[in-house]
C-alpha cells in the first residue's frame, strides 16, 4: 500500500539529486529538485504541455547503472523555465532513495 | 635550516597541496611519446613539483586576499625529491628570475618563458591542485594540455561534474525566474557555460540577475563553484579526521614507561593538536553552513540578497577552505603513515612525540615559507635558490 501524496508540497523536504532524470511523455528533462510526491524540472524546448495528466518515468542513478519508476504526473505549476509535477511516491522507501542521493545529505559536515 | 619533516610532508601530500609536474610528464612520454604534450616549454619546470603553502612576507604578514601561493619546488634530483632542491615563490618577477638562474644566462627566450609563465599563472590563480580544480581553472584560460595532467578517471569526472551542476542548475532557474532580463538560452547551456565561465558575456544576465559587479563577478562565480566542490572534498575527509580526533583520545598510548614530565608535555601537544583540529573543522562547519543556508534561502524560498551577501565574501571564503583543506589533507596523510609504520604496534615515546610535532607544525601556525628578499632575489649570497624557501625546507 503505497502512501498517499501530501497536499502541499512546499512543506516537504526538497533534494538535489545528482545524476537524476526525469522523462516526461518520452522527453528526458534535467531535474531541478525533488520531493517525496513532486518534481521540478527543466522546461525542455520540445515539451508540450497541453494535457493536465502526463506520463513520467523517474529515473535514479544507481550502481548498476539506472533504476526507473514510471508514474502519472500531474501539473502542479508550469513556468517558461521550469515544471513542477506532482506524482504518487513509486515505492514506500521512495523519500529514503532520493535523500540518499541528495548533495546536501551527502556532503553534511558536523562538529566533532 | 631545512626542516625534512615537513618537506617529507609535502612531498607526501595529497592533491590540494602537491602537484607533480614530473610523474605527469614521464606518463605523458610514455603513453603519447610526443614531448610537445609536454605541459611546459621549459625543460625543468617539466620535472618540477609545485605545493601551495602559506607565504609570510617581508612584513611577516600573511596576504588576506590570497593567503596561499605556489612554490615551484625543483629537485637536484627528481628520483630523490626528499634529497633536497631549489625552490621560489611564484610571482612574475621571481620566475624571471629563477629562469635567468637556471638557464645561466642572461639571455631569455621570451616565446617559452611568456608561455609557461601563463601555465603558472593558472595554477597560481587557484589555492588547491585538486584535479577538477585545475582543470576548470585550464578550461576557462582556454588551456587545453592533455588529459593525463588533470589526474581524473573518466568516472570521477562525471560524478563531480554532476555533483556541480545539481547545485548550479537550481541557482540559474531561482535567479532567472527573478530576473527582467530575457532568457534566450536554455537552463542546461547556461549551467555548463556557468561551470566552465569560458564566455563572461553569455553568463551576463545571470550577473546581472545576481546583483553582481561585473569586473569581478567571474572571479565571485568561479569562488563560488570551488566552494561547491570543496563541499565533496570536506565530506570525503571528514571520517577520517573523524578517527584520528578518536584515535587521539583513546589509542595514542606509548610503549614506554613516562615521566611525569614526559607525560605532561604529550598531554599537552595531543591536547594542542586535538583542539586545533575541533577549532580548525568547527571553522569550516559554520562555513559551510552559511554556504548551504544563503543557498536555500535563494533556490527555495526566492531570497536572493542573503545570498548575493555571501557571494561577496566568497572569495575569501574560497581561498580560505583551500587553505584549511591542505593542511587537513596532510594531517590525515601523515597519521595513515605513522600507523602504517607502527604495524599494530604501540609507538615509543619518542615516535609519538615526533608524529605530534609534525602535526603542530600543520595545523598551528601555518607551514609558511618567507617570501625572498628583494635585494638578494637571486640568493647569490647564500648558495643559489635553494634557501629562497628556508623556512619550509
Amino acid at each position: 500500500m503505497r502512501p498517499p501524496p501530501l497536499l502541499e508540497r512546499r512543506k516537504e523536504e526538497r533534494y538535489l539529486a545528482p545524476g537524476m532524470v526525469v522523462h516526461c511523455n518520452g522527453e528526458p528533462c534535467a531535474v531541478i529538485d525533488v520531493s517525496r510526491s513532486a518534481v521540478r524540472f527543466v522546461r525542455s524546448q520540445g515539451l508540450l504541455l497541453s494535457r493536465e495528466m502526463h506520463e513520467l518515468v523517474l529515473e535514479l542513478p544507481c550502481t548498476a547503472g539506472v533504476v526507473s519508476y514510471p508514474v502519472r504526473g500531474r501539473i502542479i505549476r508550469s513556468t517558461q523555465l521550469c515544471v513542477v509535477m506532482g506524482y504518487d511516491p513509486p515505492t514506500e522507501d521512495w523519500e529514503q532513495q532520493i535523500k540518499a542521493l541528495d548533495t546536501a545529505e551527502l556532503t553534511a559536515l558536523t562538529d566533532f | 635550516m631545512m626542516d625534512r619533516d615537513v618537506l617529507q610532508i609535502f612531498l607526501r601530500s595529497g592533491p590540494a597541496r602537491k602537484y607533480d609536474v614530473g610523474h605527469f610528464s614521464k606518463r605523458v612520454a610514455t603513453e603519447t611519446a610526443e614531448p610537445e604534450n609536454l605541459l611546459f616549454k621549459t625543460h625543468f619546470l617539466n620535472y618540477a613539483i609545485l605545493f601551495k603553502s602559506v607565504v609570510i612576507d617581508q612584513s611577516y604578514t600573511i596576504s588576506d586576499s590570497k593567503p596561499i601561493s605556489t612554490i615551484i619546488y625543483s629537485p637536484y634530483d627528481y628520483a630523490k625529491p626528499g634529497d633536497g632542491g631549489e625552490s621560489f615563490v611564484f610571482c612574475e618577477e621571481n620566475f624571471r628570475r629563477f629562469y635567468q638562474y637556471k638557464l645561466r644566462s642572461e639571455t631569455v627566450d621570451i616565446s617559452s618563458f611568456s608561455y609557461d609563465l601563463d601555465v603558472l599563472a593558472i595554477f597560481n590563480s587557484v589555492p588547491t591542485f585538486s584535479p577538477i580544480i585545475i582543470e576548470l581553472a585550464f578550461t576557462r584560460a582556454n588551456f587545453r594540455p592533455s588529459n593525463i595532467y588533470f589526474d581524473l578517471t573518466p568516472e570521477l569526472r562525471v560524478k563531480l561534474n554532476s555533483h556541480m551542476k545539481a547545485r548550479i542548475r537550481p541557482l540559474i532557474v531561482a535567479a532567472y525566474e527573478q530576473s527582467s532580463c530575457d532568457i534566450e538560452r536554455a537552463v542546461e547551456e547556461m549551467t555548463s557555460k556557468l561551470l566552465y565561465l569560458q564566455d563572461s558575456a553569455s553568463v551576463m544576465p545571470l550577473i546581472e540577475a545576481l546583483r553582481l559587479a561585473p569586473d569581478t563577478a567571474l572571479e565571485v562565480l568561479s569562488s563560488w563553484i570551488g566552494i561547491t566542490y570543496f563541499e565533496y572534498e570536506y565530506a570525503a575527509l571528514q571520517p577520517q579526521l573523524r578517527a584520528l580526533s578518536e584515535w587521539i583520545t583513546k589509542n595514542a598510548k606509548t610503549k614506554d614507561s613516562l615521566r611525569p614530565n614526559e607525560s605532561e608535555y604529550l598531554a599537552t601537544l595531543s591536547r594542542f593538536v586535538r583542539g586545533k583540529m575541533k577549532e580548525e573543522w568547527a571553522r569550516v562547519v559554520e562555513l559551510s553552513k552559511t554556504y548551504r543556508e544563503t543557498y536555500h534561502a535563494l533556490v527555495f524560498k526566492g531570497d536572493i540578497r542573503r545570498f548575493s551577501e555571501f557571494l561577496y565574501s566568497c572569495r575569501h571564503v574560497y581561498w580560505d577552505l583551500g587553505e584549511t583543506l591542505g593542511r587537513f589533507e596532510q594531517t590525515t596523510i601523515a597519521w595513515r603513515l605513522f600507523e602504517r609504520q607502527l604495524m599494530g604496534q604501540k609507538p615509543s615515546y619518542r615516535a609519538v612525540i615526533s608524529f605530534y610535532t609534525v602535526l603542530r607544525k600543520l595545523l598551528g601556525a601555518p607551514p609558511a615559507a618567507t617570501a625572498p628578499d628583494p635585494e638578494d632575489a637571486l640568493g647569490e649570497n647564500r648558495g643559489g635558490f635553494s634557501t629562497l624557501t628556508a623556512d619550509l625546507f
